[in-house]
């Protein structure tokens, strides 16, 4: 029972969307509608999942004092203030909250973000090294596309690498996309068939 | 351990300090660099330009206008700001007519701020008269008012940001639909022009540009391609170009050279844009960029170039031994 | 240690400094607002007002301009804010708000009860929204004219029958709480209405302006027509004239067009009269057609031309309000124009739009039209020529024919575009300057057929200013078809009046029209029922136009009241009756006549209504709203269409109406498909995939050995387990970023089921942190069942799988300090992933951990590929869990997405041959979208 309730909701739900992508009458389409009205209802509720996930974690790491409990007591302190002031003061503009979302909150995303620019450097450092022939042509690659993008790389070698970087990125970039795109479909499509006639369970937890 | 495997083993904190470094060293310390500018850019511009009142014509009497639309919010500034400083810059200077328009909260204060900030060094520019900022429209009217631009722009936008009538405003006078209001930019993070393109570019025939981020321009290559694009500047890039040929045309000393000529672009006089203290800052932005970016990218290859090198070496050092 | 506790020190710090910038005030700029001018808006129908205000300078840091309104001094509510970014202050020096149309009054955020504005003074008189308490707001009704606006089914089955006494006589109402109706506002002309305004700067000060100030809105004339045009074309004898869109149209009621000859001074002669169709936008032309050159009106003699001729006469226009205040135009001559100068105007045709939910109509006309829209240069004098091409319902387009001339007339090239990509490329003997002009011309095949007579002209002429050809307006027969423009008009069957749905250019050949579904009531309030707690709403509603007998049948929704509408009418008899034999004025008995005839002809037609007699025999209340509202709800949807082209001066052409086989107009209603025929190639597709996994289950149930590509990531999974347990260290599982909903966290969360099985045989911890709320449970599920199956459910931890933050960089962060902290030897990433995939794995590296990726996200397979031990690109990914669960029913899918893949590619290349001979058949079997 545990288990095939939930399957039987999956199966049933899932033959009844996939109808609504062919069917477009407008039972159809108040349905679609009146279901997405109850899953706009219902995702606020998913947040206190994730609260209650925070709460359980940090305060079974305080209590038993595993390395590093410290930062936990920080977490929490940094939820509940930010979760007080947004209550207390509001979230408009000039408010406590709108202050730590500004201050703290976004420059500490665009620090993990401009990351990305040291981790790129120590990656290709790394990783683009001519073992083999594909390799060398990826290298190869790879150098062309980064000085066509700066002005550096016309001054060196003249206005036709524009053109190449041109060509590498529309042709067989996009080629390879593509393929890659094709098989994403085509597997979406399997999985979610494994899915709907309830061959592929394992998201219900547990095996077979 | 020789010095190639010890570059093989290189500690990536050494990485990071060296590309730390190469970025932030040309931010601080100005040098010149060229800045080539390509056909969609230069394309653009001359479009724009050709917005712009002849000699013996007002400004208020030109019957052509540009529209700006902001579609980002501030983490795609970085890009985006400077494409949209040079284009006013570039409309303030030769007094062309020029709007904008948001259909994003966010984006609402990256508006005001490009204008202003265009709006400090040309102090004869006026609200109402050589701009309109139409401000932020919440996004259920983006359709009605694009549609509706179609047929009259003063009754599809109906208010200013400063909450005037825009049918009562001078720059008004001559602008009524797409016919005049020519062409549209769009700035966005992600794919530009979209609903332009569909709805004011086929049914009403209006001019649409792009402004994009380096990472979405090969997306938006297509559009350019088939024509529905009209120009595109594509990232920090793209903005250096414009701001170059704003600096070479627009605000030329000499009025006779402020049309576009590929001759005036060849001189090299134009180069020393960076170290030339008679433009502000704020008005070469990207291409101070392009310069970190250019150090960073040649760092990178000198570092893929060295683990090569020394891959290589081991390698070869490694069969003989074995 | 130390450094925590300068961690949690610094942290408060922090806190403490940011309530501190709240607390003090370092600005001494001036913060309220000392002039605030109300002032009536022009031209309009007197329910606008305009607020205007200085605005304050950029030190005051304000952020934001609150508006209140309220019909006295002491009680004021908020009505609108306009924000202002506060580092670079307003853009100009005074500020406005419009207080016009219909906008907020009452609805679902309104507060419950009255709430002053805290900050400005607890006493008011700022008070935040309108409050939904009937003791406040009943009241209020009266000082505004409202408009409810009341879903269909609250209205038809869920009001409350109320009978209160108004004007001495006993009304029923429906009754709407306030949760059921949302009311709009307009003011009312002649009354005075009192704003105030506050300013907020960056800490949320609220700063009251000094004065309170009041204006009242006044009814004006409408603004004065502009861009008034005549012409007149002899050989018909026919008169057209266009007119300009009215600015302010909401009030307008008639047009009226007068003739006067040029040197007269006496008043000019009324020769056109037409209501608009409010509220909807009014077409704005008309045509008149002289007979005998005389302007006829039922029989009257208006103008005569014959004495004056139009050329000698002066034409000007009249807009009047329902207040009849009105405005002239400036008087104008008529232009002759000849029957050339017209355009011909193509037939209008109306569908249904195919494969919708039946809210459209598709309008079409015309042939086809192909047009270049931008010319590029491509190489040393080769041009890439792009081209716009709108067809409609009514012309499959299978080949456009593009004929390049020279300024000399000299064929450059002739282009067969068979497959419309939009673009082709001409090479010129000479560079685009000194070309100078191109000619092209464009001709079809559609249906099957060369249209030879049909040909498109367009010239590109070189611009010097943008340094390229510069494609010009394309021409048919001479005609340029961007000159004109086409209106389309639509009218329902109660009215004679077509309203203007849009203007489209002259090169556009299809237009959808929404008629949209019944989804609101629209219903004036003025009274309120304080015991009830409810809004009143008058319960009589329209059922359908009977055009027998020419009137609009309508019937309360309660059947106790069913012979409401009868007895109004009786009553109103009754009434003119009354004024009949009080007046012996024989003008006022002719007028009240007319009144009376209407309503006996109301009466008969009510009272002899078969249609109402059936509806009024169902006694059940429920059952005899829906039987109203499935007459109802057809019958407002139905439309006739209608068009025109003109070039906005005058030159007016008129299509003629669309007409049933019974000469009547023909009314026509959308209809609601059930299967879209445009998805019919994904339906046979997904139908043949389903078949090929059968055949492939069923053939590997029988045993058949089915051989699928080994894939090394999935094949190392094992070993990967095994590392982290000799390690005895955790492994790290991430399952993307994006929701449940995505199906690369369904196939990552497969995955995770099959790695927490071997995890927990191994005893080996695995840590899962979440970005998604829904994704938290069903992976703590999972892993709790992956532990209960290894027969360790002592070992399952439920903290293990943790929510991290809904933030993507947040959450990296937390996920990077987890590697560090927890020195994992194994990460695996399963999923959705975006522009963090490499801080996460490039960090992993630096741990030392072994990693192995999964993802659907192409963007992010390359550093994936760089930074981990193995990827699963794309389809791998889906493929990783049935691969792992070596099942005959899990393979069965693999093998059958094989055939699929193989089946795609067997058609690209057919289709990339094929239409490479110009055969786009296969092409076009396929949707575009």
């Amino acid at each position: 029972m545990k288990r095939s309730i939930p399957l039987a909701i999956v199966i049933i739900l899932g033959f009844l969307f996939v109808g609504y992508v062919f069917i477009p009458h407008k039972i159809s389409s108040d349905f679609y509608e009146w279901y997405m009205e109850w899953m706009k209802a219902m995702s606020p509720f998913g947040v206190i999942l994730g609260i209650m996930s925070i709460i359980m974690t940090h305060t079974a790491r305080i209590q038993h004092k595993v390395p590093n409990w410290q930062y936990s007591i920080v977490t929490l302190i940094a939820m509940i203030f930010t979760a007080y002031a947004g209550f207390a003061w509001g979230t408009q503009e000039g408010t406590p909250f709108m202050w730590l979302f500004k201050n703290v909150q976004m420059p500490m995303g665009a620090t993990m973000f401009s990351l990305l620019a040291f981790y790129i450097a120590s990656a290709s450092y790394k990783a683009f090294r001519a073992r083999s022939a594909e390799a060398t042509v990826l290298l190869l690659a790879a150098i062309i596309v980064m000085l066509g993008q700066v002005p550096v790389g016309v001054s060196l070698f003249g206005e036709g690498i524009n053109d190449i970087t041109h060509w590498i990125l529309n042709v067989p970039n996009l080629a390879s996309k593509r393929g890659i795109a094709l098989g994403v479909g085509l597997g979406m499509v399997a999985t979610s068939l494994r899915i709907l006639l309830g061959i592929e369970r394992t998201y219900l937890g547990g095996g077979e | 351990m020789n010095i190639f495997e010890r570059l093989q083993m290189l500690d990536r904190r050494w990485i990071f300090l060296v590309v730390a470094i190469a970025i932030i060293v040309p931010l601080i310390i100005p040098f010149n660099s060229k800045t080539y500018t390509t056909e969609p850019t230069e394309k653009l511009y001359r479009l724009i330009d050709s917005f712009a009142p002849g000699q013996d014509e007002k400004p208020i009497e030109k019957d052509r206008a540009l529209l700006l639309v902001f579609t980002h919010d501030a983490s795609t500034m970085s890009e985006l700001f400077p494409m949209e400083v040079a284009i006013l810059r570039h409309c303030f200077a030769r007094k062309i007519k020029v709007f904008t328009l948001t259909f994003l909260p966010s984006a609402a204060p990256i508006m005001d701020y490009a204008i202003n900030t265009v709006k400090e060094e040309f102090p004869e520019v006026k609200s109402g008269e050589h701009y309109v900022n139409f401000g932020y429209k919440i996004g259920a009217l983006m359709l009605p008012i694009i549609l509706g631009m179609g047929e009259d722009i003063s009754e599809a936008v109906d208010i200013d940001a400063e909450g005037r009538k825009i049918s009562s405003l001078p720059i008004m006078k001559n602008i009524k639909n797409y016919n005049e209001m020519n062409l549209i930019m769009d700035f966005s993070g992600s794919s530009a022009g979209g609903a332009w393109i569909v709805y004011a570019r086929s049914k009403f025939g209006a001019n649409v540009g792009a402004g994009v981020t380096a990472v979405m321009a090969a997306d938006q290559y297509p559009y350019l391609q088939t024509g529905q694009l009209t120009g595109m500047l594509a990232g920090l890039k793209g903005a250096a170009e414009y701001e170059k040929l704003v600096d070479v045309f627009a605000t030329n000393q000499d009025p006779a050279k402020r049309e576009f000529s590929r001759e005036l672009l060849k001189d090299t006089k134009y180069d020393d844009a960076i170290t030339n203290p008679n433009i502000k800052t704020k008005f070469k932005q990207a291409r101070i960029g392009m310069n970190a970016q250019s150090v960073a990218h040649i760092m990178i290859i000198v570092f893929i170039l060295i683990g090569n090198i020394g891959y290589f070496i081991t390698k070869y050092k490694q069969k003989q031994q074995g | 240690m130390k450094c925590v506790k300068l961690y949690i020190f610094g942290f408060i710090v922090a806190l403490l400094f940011s309530v501190g910038v709240q607390s003090n005030d370092l600005y001494a700029a001036p913060k309220a607002i000392t002039d605030i001018k109300v002032i009536d808006i022009p031209n309009d129908d007197g329910t606008g007002l305009q607020i205007e205000w200085k605005a304050l300078p950029k030190e005051s840091r304000i952020i934001s301009y609150r508006i209140y309104r309220g019909t006295s001094k002491d009680t004021l509510f908020f009505i609108g804010e306009i924000p202002i970014n506060v580092k670079t202050g307003a853009n100009s020096a005074s500020m406005s708000y419009y207080d016009k149309d219909y906008n907020e009054f009452l609805d679902i955020r309104s507060p419950g009860r009255l709430k002053p504005e805290k900050k400005a003074g607890k006493t008011g008189p700022f008070y935040q929204k309108i409050p939904k308490d009937m003791k406040i707001v009943g009241p209020m009704l009266k000082d505004y004219s409202i408009l409810g606006v009341i879903a269909k089914d609250e209205y038809y089955h869920k009001t409350k029958k109320i009978t209160k006494i108004v004007n001495e006589k006993e009304q029923t109402y429906a009754g709407l709480k306030s949760s059921q109706i949302t009311l709009v506002k307009k003011l009312i002309p002649g009354k005075e209405y009192f704003y105030s305004i506050i300013a907020v700067d960056e800490k949320r000060n609220y700063w009251p302006a000094e004065t309170v100030a009041s204006g009242k809105p006044i009814d004006n004339e409408p603004a004065d027509p502009a861009d008034f045009y005549a012409t007149y074309l002899p050989e018909t004898q026919t008169l057209s004239f266009e007119w300009g869109h009215p600015l302010s149209y909401d009030d307008i009621n008639t047009y009226k067009i007068f003739v006067k000859s040029a040197n007269d001074a006496a008043p000019g002669k009324l020769i056109y009269e037409s209501n608009t169709p409010q509220p909807y936008a009014s077409p704005d032309y008309a045509i008149l057609k002289l007979q005998d050159q005389k302007v006829v009106k039922s029989g009257n003699v208006l103008f005569d031309f014959s004495k004056t001729s139009v050329d000698q006469c002066e034409f000007y226009i009249m807009f009047t309000d329902y207040s009849m205040l009105s405005s002239m135009s400036q008087p104008i001559t008529a232009k002759y124009i000849s029957k050339s100068d017209l355009p011909v105007i193509p037939r209008l045709n109306i569908i249904d739009k195919k494969n919708d939910k039946g809210d459209y109509n598709t309008l079409f006309w015309g042939k086809p039209v192909a047009y270049i829209n931008s010319v590029q240069t491509v190489g040393k004098n080769t041009i890439q020529l792009s081209y716009d091409y709108g067809a409609n319902c009514g012309y499959k387009v299978n080949q456009i024919y593009f004929d390049i001339y020279d300024k000399d007339n000299k064929l450059i090239k002739k282009v067969n575009e068979f497959f419309q990509d939009n673009i082709f490329k001409v090479k010129l003997d000479q560079s685009m300057e000194e070309q100078g002009e191109l000619k092209v011309k464009i001709r079809f095949k559609y249906n099957g057929e060369v249209d030879e007579d049909y040909v498109i002209d367009q010239k590109l002429v070189y611009d010097s200013a943008i340094m390229s050809l510069r494609p010009s307006k394309i021409s048919v027969d001479g005609r340029v078809l961007e000159d004109f423009n086409f209106t389309l008009m639509k009218k329902t069957q109660n009215t004679p009046l077509y309203r203007s749905l849009k203007k489209v250019s002259g090169i556009e050949r299809e237009s959808d029209d929404k008629v949209a579904y019944e989804s609101s009531i629209f219903k004036g309030v003025s009274e309120y029922s304080l015991e009830n707690n409810m809004f009143l709403v008058d319960t009589n509603i329209d059922v359908y136009w009977n055009k027998d007998t020419q009137s609009t049948i309508s019937t309360s929704i309660y059947v106790s009241e069913k012979d409401n509408v009868v007895n109004k009418i009786k009553q109103q008899i009754a009434e003119v009756e009354g004024l009949i034999e009080k007046t012996n004025v024989p003008a006022e008995i002719e007028y009240y006549e007319l009144y009376l005839t209407k309503f006996k002809n109301d009466l008969v037609a009510i009272e002899s209504d078969n249609l109402l007699k059936e509806i009024n025999s169902i006694s059940n209340e429920k059952l005899r709203m829906k039987k109203i509202a499935s007459i109802r709800e057809v019958d407002k949807r139905k439309f006739n269409y209608f068009m025109m082209m003109s070039n906005g001066k005058g030159y007016v052409v008129e299509d003629s109406l669309n007409i049933n086989e019974d000469g009547e107009l023909d009314y026509v209603i959308p209809v609601s498909n059930w299967f879209d025929m445009e998805k019919l190639p994904t339906l046979i597709a997904s139908l043949l995939f389903g078949m090929l996994v059968f055949v492939f289950v069923t053939l590997a149930r029988k045993g058949k050995n089915l051989y699928i590509r080994p894939i090394a990531g999935i094949d190392e999974i094992d070993n990967a387990i095994g590392r982290a347990t000799e390690m005895g260290r955790p492994i790290l599982f991430c399952p993307g970023l994006s929701g449940i909903g995505d199906v690369a966290t369904l196939a990552g969360l497969s995955i995770l089921g099959r790695i927490a099985k071997k995890a927990a045989e191994y005893d080996t911890r695995i840590l899962v942190p979440c970005r998604d709320y829904i994704v938290i449970p069903i992976a703590q599920e999972i892993v709790r069942e992956a532990h209960f199956e290894a027969g360790r459910p002592d070992s399952f931890d439920k903290n293990n799988v943790f929510f991290v933050s809904d933030q993507q960089f947040a959450y990296v962060a937390g996920v990077n300090g987890v590697m560090l902290r927890e020195k994992t030897a194994t990460n695996f990433y399963m999923g959705m992933f975006y522009a963090e995939s490499l801080i996460m794995t490039e960090t992993g590296s630096t741990t030392g951990a072994i990693q192995i990726a999964g993802t659907d996200a192409v963007t992010q397979v390359p550093f994936f590929i760089t930074t981990c031990d193995y990827t699963l690109i794309g389809e791998e990914l889906y493929a990783a869990s049935a691969y792992l669960a070596r099942q005959p029913l899990m393979l069965g899918t693999l093998k059958a997405q094989d055939y699929a893949k193989f089946f795609i590619l067997l058609f690209l290349i057919l289709g990339t041959i094929l239409s490479s001979f110009h055969i786009t058949t296969i092409i076009n079997i396929f949707p575009n979208k």
